[in-house]
Formats: C-alpha cells, structure tokens, sequence
C-alpha cells in the first residue's frame, strides 16, 4: 500500500534543525567526569598541591619518612581522581584525603623542626581545598560541608592524643590558629567553587531548544495569524520559485519536487507547456535522485521525465536543502543542449536556496495542522461514539421494550412511539456516517480517489442512492495534506446530495494526475435553493477547504435537474483538452 | 408485541451480552427477557470479561459490542470462535462501513446488526446465530459482498480506456491517434499514461495484465 505520509524521521531532524543551536549542549566541563577520564584540572590541582605538601614537609621535618604522608595522600587521590563523580568510591575517596590531610597534619606539626611546631601543621593543610572543593564541583554541598566537620574533629582528635613532648598538640596555641585558619579558607574555597558552578550549570543548562521552538512557534503563529492563506502554502510558494528561476534560466519544462512517503517524490508545482510524467522514485537513475542524495546540483543531458525521448535535453535538478535536510528539489529543463553551464547553475542554486527554508516552514507548518486536525478529529468520533450515540441507542432500546409491553389496544400510542422510534434511527444513523466521516482518512484506504469512492458507496447504500463512479488515478500522488482537504470537500458534497437533494443517483468522478486534480460530485435531485440560508449546505466551509490548497470551487445547477459539485487544482494538463 | 412462544423443549437459550454501556445492555436485557426463548445468563463490560464469562457461564449466544474499554470486540470474538465453533456471536456497531461488516465476518461472527437496528432486530439476529452459528448474517450483506467486488485496482479514463481497446486490436499509434482523432503525439501521451498504471513497458505486458485485471475481456476463440 503506498503512504503518504512523510517520514517522521527526517522530519524530526529538519525540526530540530529549525529550532536553531543544536540540541542540549554538552554538560558542563567540570562534571564531565562521572567515571573515566580525569578532569585535567582535578589532576593538576592535585600534582602541584601534592609536591608542595612534599616540598614542605621535608623542609619543616627534614625526615623523609613524613613523607608517608604525600604517599598516602597520593594512594587516596587515585581513585578521587578516577572515579570522582562516583556515589560512593568518588565520596570515600575524598573522605579518606579529609582524614589523612588531618592525620598528615596533626603528626608533620608534631615531627617538625620549626618553632613553634604547631605551625608546621600548615605544610599539609593546604591539601583539604582539594577533597572540598572537588566534592563541590560535583554538587555535593552537603558531603563538602560533613567533610569540613570530618576535618574539624580529626585535627582536634588528632591534636588531643598527639604528645609533642611539651603537653598535648591540642594546647598549642599556633597548631589550633593554623588548623582554624585552614578549616576557614578551605570552607570559603568550597562556598566559592559551589557559586561557580551554580552559575556554569544555569547559563548550560537553560532549555534552549525549547526557548528556541517557544519563541519560533510565536512567529509563526502570528505570521499565520496575519497574512492569508496562501503564504504557508507549499504550491504557492513552488509556484513563486519557479516563476522566479524561469525569468533567469531558460527552462521549456519546470517543477517542484518534495518528499513523500516510500521513497517517492510529489510535484508541489509545474510550469511548461506540456504535461510531464516527472521522475519521482528516489531510487532510480536519474539526475532527481542524485541530487537528493548528494544534495549537490545535478546537470544532465538527458530528461527527468519517465517517458520522454526527445532530441538535445539540458536538465538541471537543484536540491532544496534546509539545514542539513533535502527539503524538495527543482528541476528545469530545456531542449537544447548545454543550457546550463557552472555559472547558470551557481546562480540558479543560489536564487533557489533562500526558497528551502521557505519551503520547509510551509511544509511543517501543513504536517503540524494537518496532524493536530486529524488528532481531532479522531477524539471527537470517540467523544460521540462513547457518548451521545450509545445514549441514542440506549433510548431507541428503550422505545422498542415500550413498543412491546404496550396493550393491544393503544394503538394511537403504538404509532407514536413507533414514528418516534423512526426519529431516533434516523438520528442514529446521521450520528453513524458522521462517525465514519470523521474517521475516514486516505490512507487507510491507499490513495484519495479510493477512500472517495469508499465513502461515496457507504453513504449511498445507507441512503439508498444509485453511485455512479469514474475514477481515474495516476500512480502520483498529491501532498498528503491535498489529499485530506480534497476528502473532506468530496465528502461535504456527497453529504449534501444525501441530505438536502432528495436525489436518486449520485455521480463521483475523481481525475488526480498531481499536480492537477479535480473532483466532481453530482446529483439528479431539487438542486440548491436560491435563498439558502447561510451556513447550512457547507458551502463556506468548502470554499474555505478548496482556498486553502488553492483550488478552485464550482457550485452549479445540472442539466437537467440537481447540483454539482467541483473542485479543480493546477491546470488541467493539455492531453485532454482536445 | 411479540406473543409469548412457549418455552422450547431442549430449555431455553443462553444468552450473554456484552458492552460497556450498562443501559444498553438493560434495554437489550428486557428485550431478550419479552421472549421466552431466551434467558440472560450473564454481562460482561469488557473483552476481558467477556472471554472469561463466556468460558464459565457457556453461552448459546454472546451478543458483542465492538468498541469496548480494554479492546476490540472483533478480537474478543476471534477468541470466543477459537474456543467453540458452535456459539453463536452477534456483533453490534456503531461503526458504519464495509471494513467493520467484513471484520466480523472474518473474526468469525455469526450475524452482524447495526446499533440502527431496533432491539427486535438483536434478537432476531441472535436466534439465527443460535441454529446457525456458522452461517454469516447480516442485513446489507449482499450490497456490501456487490460493492467489495466492485473493480479494484487501477482505473482507466474512458479515454485511456479507449486506448486499451485499439491497442488489443493491434492498431499502430498513427491508427490510434486517427481513430480518436487526436495528434500522434497525444495518442503516444495516452499510451505512457496507459502503461504507467498498468505497470507494463510494452503493449504486451499492458494488454496481459488488462486481461488479468478484467479491463480487456478475453477475445473469442479463434474461429476456423
């Protein structure tokens, strides 16, 4: 079965694509490093501060086995480095630095040569920056902040078992200004590292696609809002690029070319004398094809049309590219030989490029309503399905058990209620072909003429009219968004003849050779009356429908009684204008 | 209206309604219960419940809504037909269209009644699936079986049509184009046209596949 509908993917990709700077950008730097590759700075931080803590240690103790210590300290930083962002190896990790850096302290101010030696505590302290700020950096305010506490208690426990010799580290007074000292620079440090990250983290992680999407979708609307119609209309706007295009190259043929499902290209619009039978599988050998893949200008010598052997044929198909995504292509054709050289073809490409985005909008713009009104209507055939109908069934139900239970001899009720009866079934089966009107769709039934013809028999068994078909369908096919409109006009028109005309037979003819197309619907009933009152009939809303895909809408009477209905799009192409 | 008919002999008929509205099933109940065929044994609000019930209580006739909460009807009674070939099973519809009749008739239906339909209707379809449960009915039956044979397929324009009989008749494109009194080139036009929807790339592809889709009728037999 074909399909119309365009792949979601590609949409999606030219979604994104319009919404501007890419999606989220990368995480912040500083917390890229959950498990993995080391931050570069954590490692610095920690190389310098270690051979500092090193430096002075020998040159406060001159012992080098204090420097078990930077040993230790190194032991710890491996895993805090390597697995910082980790729950529980980076927190533990930190945890053990706290408590050596404490220790570290504590034991290097008892061994040290310098007087007073409580000073010397200083030599390693400056290593608890590096466990509180980095525990800041991955968020963790609160381990940061027990950290301090952890440091806090292990320098005065450390300082209250410590024997220096001259009574308890605890009681000297430079050991616990030191510790202090340290404890408070290490908590600003901490405080300052949050703050800078709270800021990195709001300025990355503002939702920018959706700002992007909100404030795009705004213009749009209002765009939508101001100007008619036509200007989100993909034929419109092919139509205005072809113009555009022929007043520069020479082209004998032209058209606009967009993607549609199953690998298959549709004419959006098409100037040229002739009616041409366009190269639309993607997967053929054709100029078209190539210049979708590579998205590159194609020149060839010979036609992209399926059946068209001519003499000497310059074709030139320019992609239509919107972002990174092949939006639709152009293709021109001339019969001459060598009508486009590199510089017709760069100028070409570039008056065509502007024209993607353009097309791209119109394009989205046409999927977007033509989804959101599909959702739509789906929801309401559910709301009256599940609703007002199984009610109505529930009270004709109700009418047949009076109908039975009634005596034998109220018959003046009996056919009351059996006319009422006759109401309600009428109601029920207005209610059923709305349901079915509301729920039919192109595609479920593989191409436009098909679901017409499809629905033109259900209403007109129901009805009890006679339905004369023609169809005549090209392998084509409109843009599915033409196709829905085309639908719902053919289905307002046969409802009318259903409802208002009284008719006996109802004519459906369905020519579709894309771009043109022309649906007409006929009835042998009591025609329009002059003085319809408005609103009712459809009519404005299928003038609407028909001005939406810019086609044209033609109510008149029929010869010899009844009305028809039309609707014709594009020109009808010359071969049967004979 | 209708007269009390006896109870029948082999006892009465079993009869289980499913759909989600209970009113529904209510006015449907009374009108089982006017008729002293049928006794109601059983409800059932959804597919789930209905499969279940119709396995415990073992229904003569299961009335089946085709919009239920949890599921399609037409699945439910898929699996009530896998289990019995001898139940019978109404569906009822809101839904109007060939697709839903032919559904039920695939599922393995027994009868097949629009919500149109008054509740006599049910019940008449109901006592037709009680003897034949195997024998598809419905009202629009042999309007729908015309309609699902209408042509299917491509579709040619009387014009093209036209075409299609020339070429059978192995008229050259200048014969053509004379005949139909049109320039060579546009009869050429006619015959691409012609063969893109046939699908074929040269006059005898397109005229085989004409004669298989029934376009072309088959020529007589040659006559000696």
């Amino acid at each position: 079965m074909r399909s119309t509908t365009v792949e979601p993917a590609g949409r999606r990709g030219a979604a994104l694509a319009l919404t501007g700077p890419g999606p989220a950008r990368a995480t912040p730097a500083l917390d890229a490093d959950a498990i993995g590759l080391p931050h570069p700075l954590a490692l610095a931080a920690r190389v310098i501060l270690l051979g500092l803590v090193a430096v002075l240690t020998l040159l406060a103790t001159r012992d080098v086995a204090e420097l078990r210590w930077v040993g230790l300290l190194a032991l710890c930083a491996v895993p805090a480095v390597l697995a910082a962002g980790h729950r529980v190896v980076g927190t533990l990790a930190r945890l053990a630095e706290v408590l050596v850096v404490a220790f570290g302290a504590s034991d290097v101010a008892a061994a040290a040569m310098v007087k007073p030696s409580g000073l010397a505590a200083a030599v390693v302290l400056p290593y608890l920056c590096v466990p509180l700020t980095s525990a800041a950096l991955h968020r963790r305010g609160v381990e940061a902040a027990a950290l301090l506490g952890v440091a806090a208690a292990a320098l005065v426990g450390s300082g209250a078992v410590t024997d220096t010799g001259a009574g308890r580290q605890i009681g000297q007074a430079w050991y616990l200004a030191v510790s202090a000292q340290w404890l408070v620079l290490a908590a600003l440090g901490t405080l300052a590292a949050r703050a800078l990250q709270r800021a990195m983290s709001a300025r990355d992680e503002r939702p920018q696609p959706y700002a992007e999407a909100t404030r795009l979708l705004t213009q749009l609307r209002s765009v939508a809002r101001q100007l008619p119609g036509a200007t989100l209309d993909p034929g419109g706007i092919s139509e205005h690029l072809l113009e555009e295009l022929r007043g520069f190259a020479r082209a004998d043929r032209a058209a606009v070319l967009s993607a549609s499902g199953g690998g298959r290209l549709v004419v959006l619009a098409q100037a040229g004398a002739d009616r041409v039978d366009w190269e639309t599988t993607l997967d053929a050998d054709s100029a078209i094809a190539d210049a979708w893949a590579t998205q590159e200008p194609q020149v060839a010598n010979r036609s992209q049309a399926r059946s068209d052997q001519r003499g000497d044929v310059s074709a030139l198909v320019v992609p239509l590219v919107a972002g990174v995504r092949t939006v639709g292509l152009v293709a021109l054709e001339a019969d001459v030989a060598n009508a486009y050289p590199s510089p017709v073809m760069n100028r070409v490409a570039e008056l065509a490029a502007p024209a993607a985005l353009r097309l791209e909008a119109a394009l989205l713009f046409d999927e977007v309503r033509s989804l959101a009104t599909n959702e739509e209507r789906q929801r309401l055939a559910r709301e009256i399905h599940d609703g007002v109908a199984q009610e109505l069934v529930m009270v004709g139900y109700g009418i047949d058990n009076a109908l039975a239970t009634l005596p034998g001899t109220a018959t003046e009720s009996a056919d009351e209620l059996r006319s009422l009866r006759g109401e309600v079934t009428r109601v029920i089966t207005e209610l059923r072909l709305s349901l079915f009107e509301l729920r039919s769709e192109v595609d479920r039934h593989g191409g436009l003429a098909a679901a017409i013809a499809e629905y033109a028999r259900t209403v007109g068994a129901s009805a009890g009219l006679r339905v004369h078909l023609s169809l005549d369908e090209s392998t084509a096919r409109l843009p599915a968004a033409t196709e829905a409109e085309l639908l719902r006009i053919a289905q307002e028109a046969i409802t009318n003849a259903r409802k208002h005309a009284g008719a006996a037979n109802l004519w459906v003819t369905c020519a579709v050779d894309p771009p043109f197309a022309q649906i007409e619907v006929s009835d042998d009933g009591q025609g329009i009356p002059d003085q319809r009152p408005d609103g009712r009939y459809g009519l404005a809303i299928m003038a609407e429908r028909a001005e939406r895909i810019r086609g044209r809408l033609e109510i008149r009477p029929r010869h010899p009684s009844g009305t028809t209905v039309a609707v014709v799009l594009g020109t009808s192409p010359r071969r049967d204008s004979l | 209206m209708t007269t009390p008919s006896p109870v029948p002999a082999g006892g009465r008929t079993k009869v289980l309604l499913v759909d989600d509205h209970d009113l529904i099933r209510k006015g449907l109940r009374h009108a089982f219960e006017r008729d002293r065929q049928f006794e109601v044994v059983g409800e059932a609000a959804t597919a789930a419940e209905a499969v279940r019930q119709a396995g415990a209580l073992q229904p003569d006739v299961v009335i089946m809504d085709l919009r239920l909460p949890d599921g399609s009807g037409l699945e439910a009674t898929r699996a009530l037909r896998k289990n019995s070939a001898t139940m019978g099973i109404v569906v009822l519809t809101m839904y109007a269209g060939d697709d839903q009749l032919f559904g039920a008739l695939e599922a393995g239906a027994s009868a097949f009644v629009p919500k149109t339909a008054p509740a006599d209707e049910v019940v008449a379809a109901a006592r037709h699936a009680a003897s034949a449960p195997s024998a598809f009915t419905a009202a629009d039956l042999a309007e729908a079986m015309k309609r699902r044979l209408a042509p299917q397929g491509p579709q040619l324009s009387p014009r093209e049509g036209q075409v299609l009989r020339l070429l059978a008749d192995g008229m050259s494109v200048a014969g053509i184009a004379k005949q139909l009194f049109v320039s060579e080139s546009t009869a050429k036009t006619h015959i691409s046209k012609l063969y893109e929807k046939l699908g074929a790339a040269n006059r005898a592809q397109a005229l085989m596949t004409a004669l298989r889709l029934g376009l072309l009728e088959a020529p007589d037999a040659p006559k000696f």
